[in-house]
């Protein structure tokens, strides 16, 4: 099974076809470490700058969720935590889980590691929500003396991140998984 | 039909299913083939209302501020480029990319391969279309951003009076729509009829 086979074209969409995604593991270490490298940023560094009268506070990621929570709004912090935080950090983790159940050649638990790549794949573009929140303040609270938004460098870093484990997801060949099982 | 399924690599047998009916992965689940109920006639006019709010809602205002008299609204395309001004132009082009670009295509590239297959017209480059529609729905995010909107919304409300412009609500009928066009949709169905065609 090589990896540089010559390009198979697919008769009917031709597309190339492989047997497995080439330097799969390897694409998929890739962007994986680099987002886990990237998701310090992008909590340590500012989502937004808020000049409010003069004043100018700064906001990261979890200091976001803090003040939606001490306003009350138990539901919008629970979405900015999940879409921000959690969901990040599981993503990475599974890919990460994956990738180790892969090298180690587990033929174990392969139904269940496969939904678990399912479930990366389908949950990830959610983590976009904080990056299109920042975008829209940034646009609307542009009111001279009294109130501006002004995005930080945390909300690219983040954007990154989110990029990155997607780009990961779908460069992980999941029939990997599939080649250690025993029943096969 | 024979099919290896995508997610492990099962080869299977699928046999004639009935509308409706999904075939799904013997070993991993996944799902492999849907039958879509009814013909090509429902995705079409869903996707093409879709779009048409997509439209709508690309040119109104998603949300009008008020901060003291000072009053200001932002359409999408106005977003990106509010970004764009802050020093943030890959911000700018992500948010371009993934709430009006690729929903945009993924839409119009629809209905061209939509209307190819259902009135049997060999418009050229249908194959690479819906090749290329396969890879665009990666990056389609405008239900994600309409969530944002709504988020950014709350979190205005405490210091400002918002209001919900049209843009907003086209968009959320457009998400809506195109999910609903979606369900009547089975991609391998779709290659299957345009096989068929033959022209």
């Amino acid at each position: 099974m090589s990896a540089e086979e010559d390009a198979l074209r697919c008769p009917r969409c031709n597309s190339r076809v492989h047997s497995r995604a080439p330097h799969s593991l390897a694409r998929t270490w890739a962007l994986l470490l680099t987002a886990m490298m990237l998701y310090v940023p992008a909590n340590m560094l500012p989502m937004m700058e808020t000049t409010y009268l003069g004043e100018t506070t700064t906001d990261t990621i979890i200091s976001g969720v803090i003040l939606f929570i001490d306003e009350g709004d138990w539901l919008v912090a629970g979405i900015i935590f999940g879409a921000s935080i959690i969901i990040p950090i599981l993503k990475m983790v599974s890919l990460l889980y994956l990738l180790i159940s892969v090298h180690q050649g587990s033929a174990v638990r392969v139904r269940q590691r496969t939904q678990l790549y399912r479930i990366t794949e389908l949950v990830g573009r959610w983590s976009m929500v904080d990056v299109f929140v920042v975008g829209l303040l940034t646009a609307l609270v542009h009111m001279g003396q009294i109130s501006n938004i002004h995005p930080g460098m945390g909300v690219m870093a983040f954007a990154g991140v989110v990029v990155l484990t997607m780009l990961a997801a779908i460069s992980f060949d999941s029939r990997l998984i599939w080649d250690y099982s025993n029943d096969r | 039909m024979l099919i290896a399924c995508h997610e492990c690599d099962a080869l299977q047998r699928i046999s004639d299913l009935p509308e409706g009916a999904s075939a799904r992965c013997v070993d991993c689940a996944a799902l492999l083939y849907r039958n879509p109920a009814g013909d090509l006639n429902r995705p079409l006019a869903l996707m093409l209302a879709a779009f048409m709010f997509y439209l709508l809602g690309n040119s109104f205002p998603l949300l009008t501020l008020d901060i003291s008299g000072l009053v200001r609204d932002s359409t999408l395309s106005g977003a990106a480029f509010a970004l764009y001004q802050a020093d943030m132009l890959v911000l700018a082009v992500l948010l371009l990319v993934t709430a009006v670009l690729a929903p945009g295509m993924i839409m119009l590239g629809s209905l061209y391969v939509l209307t190819a297959l259902h009135f049997g017209l060999a418009l050229p480059g249908r194959r690479p279309m819906l090749t290329a529609l396969s890879h665009l729905r990666t990056w389609e995010m405008m239900d994600v951003f309409v969530l944002g909107v709504l988020v950014a919304m709350v979190k205005l409300a405490a210091d400002a009076e918002t209001l919900v412009g049209a843009g907003l609500y086209a968009l959320i009928v457009s998400v809506g729509l195109a999910l609903s066009a979606r369900s009547y949709i089975d991609f391998i169905d779709l290659w299957r009829t345009l096989e068929k065609q033959r022209l």
